[in-house]
């Protein structure tokens, strides 16, 4: 007590007064700071995995950190505290559920599809092969009927035939294929247009031989051609399931309903990118 | 120019909004709901900036080495390695980094499951792929694809990378066409240190009841914001306010220490208003009634 303050009013608390906010902070502060050490020991260039016994304690850590968060919110009116422990919460949330590494169990069994997926992946395949064969039919009649056709497809695609097989494959069909997913966004209305036009080409062209036996093609075009179909029908699908997705979402929201088969269209056109990939190769090789 | 009090919004908010970012609200698989930052367009844009960079500085060394070792393949390596080495770095360091790959994490940036739960594969995968359709695949047609276009029909391409380029602005979660599919979110993660403990000395100021009785916890939080800055800014505010609150709360008596004295009336009232709260009868501002 200082002469200044003898002429105020008789206190009514003592010297320094008991805040429990105070207290708390002081029986938590322990954890918080090993809780940013760990954080500290996974993030920079000096990043380093954490060992046995930091796993065993790292998830004690981060719920008295979340518990800290609670009380701080409704004991604490340290304001910059609160924002301080929001935050060390959030980095430790991201430390503790985001992946962290390639040998984690949990991406081996996403590279392989379980049965169930693919009878639920079934429809929309077959789908995207009908809509296909429909787009044939109609090219492969179109060219019977009419043969002068085939020089107005010519010029449309304008494809050039004579670039290796490798880059024809991924500079033209990769593109289609993507867009087939993509725009499956637009309700698969344009995978379904791509999907035609494509099948449409292919039937002409097939007739195309029919007509002009030496434009047989070489069994590297041949693969070449497979590959990109088979391609293009498992875009088409992932597509369409997009579409669907958005269309039907059933007792969801869309944006749930878009994620949840986010899954299952990320194994169609990852397959199908790995297999025009093997077959890009192949037909660069035979060729 | 006379002194301006600090506005009453809470120090965090402050914070985040002179950054110019939006806060948003997700409940961790805890239970706990945990205020998180979206990040701004620049800050994202900046981040894949920087991944591309790293992208076509290994493009280029690829490049380099096939040029000298077998110059008539250039073509065909060069395009596989892009595709190759585009995906590998971009899929690779988010599930190995946790989600966030070198450019993001540079710039403070993470990423998160959009409904609270743990950030899985399968959208890391979907978040890689739907990059592909929205940018790359575009640009590899403009870049390589002369033989097929000419004159106009370059204007759809253009159209498709605009709008998914422009789609992050189209929703106020800064939300890539990925993101949308794959069920993700990009937040901002700055790094803030603890905080001193404002309340652990005592100065020898002494209040009475009645006196901590002028303001609320809003008042507290001002109070507060004005004594975290560093010692010695802002003299002339700090003695604006030390004479309202002699004024309001009727000290009587001479201040020789004007940072003492807010700190001893903080440590009061913080412990008062504390006390209140946990009656059950929080006082929000000095216009609540007492």
């Amino acid at each position: 007590m200082t002469l200044a303050t003898l002429g105020s009013r008789p206190p009514s608390q003592p010297e320094l007064a008991t805040l429990k906010s105070r207290e708390f902070r002081r029986a938590r502060e322990a954890s918080w700071h090993e809780l940013e050490q760990m954080l500290a020991c996974r993030s920079g260039l000096k990043r380093r995995p954490l060992n046995a016994a930091e796993l065993i304690r790292l998830p004690t850590l981060y719920r008295a950190a979340l518990s800290s968060l609670s009380i701080a919110r409704s004991i604490a009116l340290d304001r910059s505290l609160e924002g301080y422990l929001e935050n060390l919460c959030t980095r430790a949330f991201l430390l503790v559920y985001a992946p962290n590494s390639w040998h984690s169990r949990a991406v081996v069994p996403r590279l392989f599809v379980p049965p169930a997926v693919l009878r639920r992946l079934l429809p929309y395949l077959l789908l995207a092969a009908a809509v296909f064969l429909t787009g044939g039919i109609c090219g492969y009649a179109m060219l019977i009927a009419e043969p002068g056709v085939a020089n107005a497809l010519q010029k449309i695609t304008a494809i050039d035939l004579s670039a290796s097989a490798a880059v024809n494959l991924f500079v033209y069909s990769l593109p289609m294929a993507l867009l087939c997913v993509g725009l499956g966004l637009f309700a698969g209305v344009p995978t379904v247009i791509l999907l035609l036009w494509h099948g449409l080409l292919l039937g002409a062209a097939s007739a195309y031989v029919r007509f002009v036996p030496a434009a047989v093609p070489d069994p590297g075009s041949v693969l070449q051609v497979g590959v990109l179909v088979a391609g293009q029908l498992l875009c088409g699908a992932a597509g369409l399931r997009l579409g669907a997705a958005l269309m039907f979402p059933g007792k969801h929201s869309r944006a749930v309903s878009i994620t949840d088969a986010s899954g299952e269209i990320a194994w169609l056109v990852g397959s199908a990118i790995l297999l025009m990939f093997a077959g890009a190769l192949l037909a660069g090789s035979i060729s | 120019m006379p002194a301006q009090l600090p506005d009453t919004k809470p120090f965090q908010a402050t914070l985040v909004e002179a950054s110019g970012r939006k806060l948003m609200h997700i409940v961790v698989p805890e239970g706990v709901p945990l205020s998180i930052e979206i990040p701004m367009f620049g800050e994202r844009m900046a981040a894949f900036a920087i991944d591309v960079i790293i992208c076509l500085c290994l493009l280029l060394t690829v490049a380099v080495a096939v040029e000298l070792v077998a110059p008539a393949l250039f073509r065909d390596v060069v395009l596989f390695a892009a595709f190759l080495i585009r995906n590998a770095y971009f899929i690779s360091t988010e599930i190995c980094l946790g989600g966030a790959t070198p450019g993001k994490r540079l710039l403070r940036l993470g990423v998160i499951n959009r409904a609270g739960k743990a950030l899985e594969i399968g959208s890391i995968l979907t978040r890689n792929i739907m990059r592909e359709v929205e940018c790359f695949v575009p640009v590899n047609m403009l870049l390589v694809g002369d033989w097929i276009f000419d004159g106009w029909q370059v204007l759809p391409v253009f159209i498709w990378i605009g709008f998914f380029a422009a789609f992050p602005l189209l929703n106020s979660q800064v939300l890539r066409a990925g993101d949308l599919v794959a069920g993700t979110l990009v937040i901002a993660v700055p790094k803030t240190e603890l905080p001193s403990e404002l309340t652990e000395r005592s100065h020898g100021h002494v209040f009475s009841a009645a006196q901590l009785r002028a303001y609320g916890e809003s008042e507290l939080h001002i109070l507060e914001s004005v004594l975290r800055q560093p010692p010695g800014t802002d003299t002339q505010l700090r003695q604006m306010i030390a004479q309202r609150i002699q004024k309001k709360t009727g000290w009587q008596g001479q201040v020789s220490d004007i940072d003492a004295f807010l700190q001893d009336f903080y440590t009061a009232q913080r412990a008062q208003l504390e006390h209140r709260r946990q009656l059950g009868r929080p006082r929000r501002s000095k216009h609540d009634a007492v």
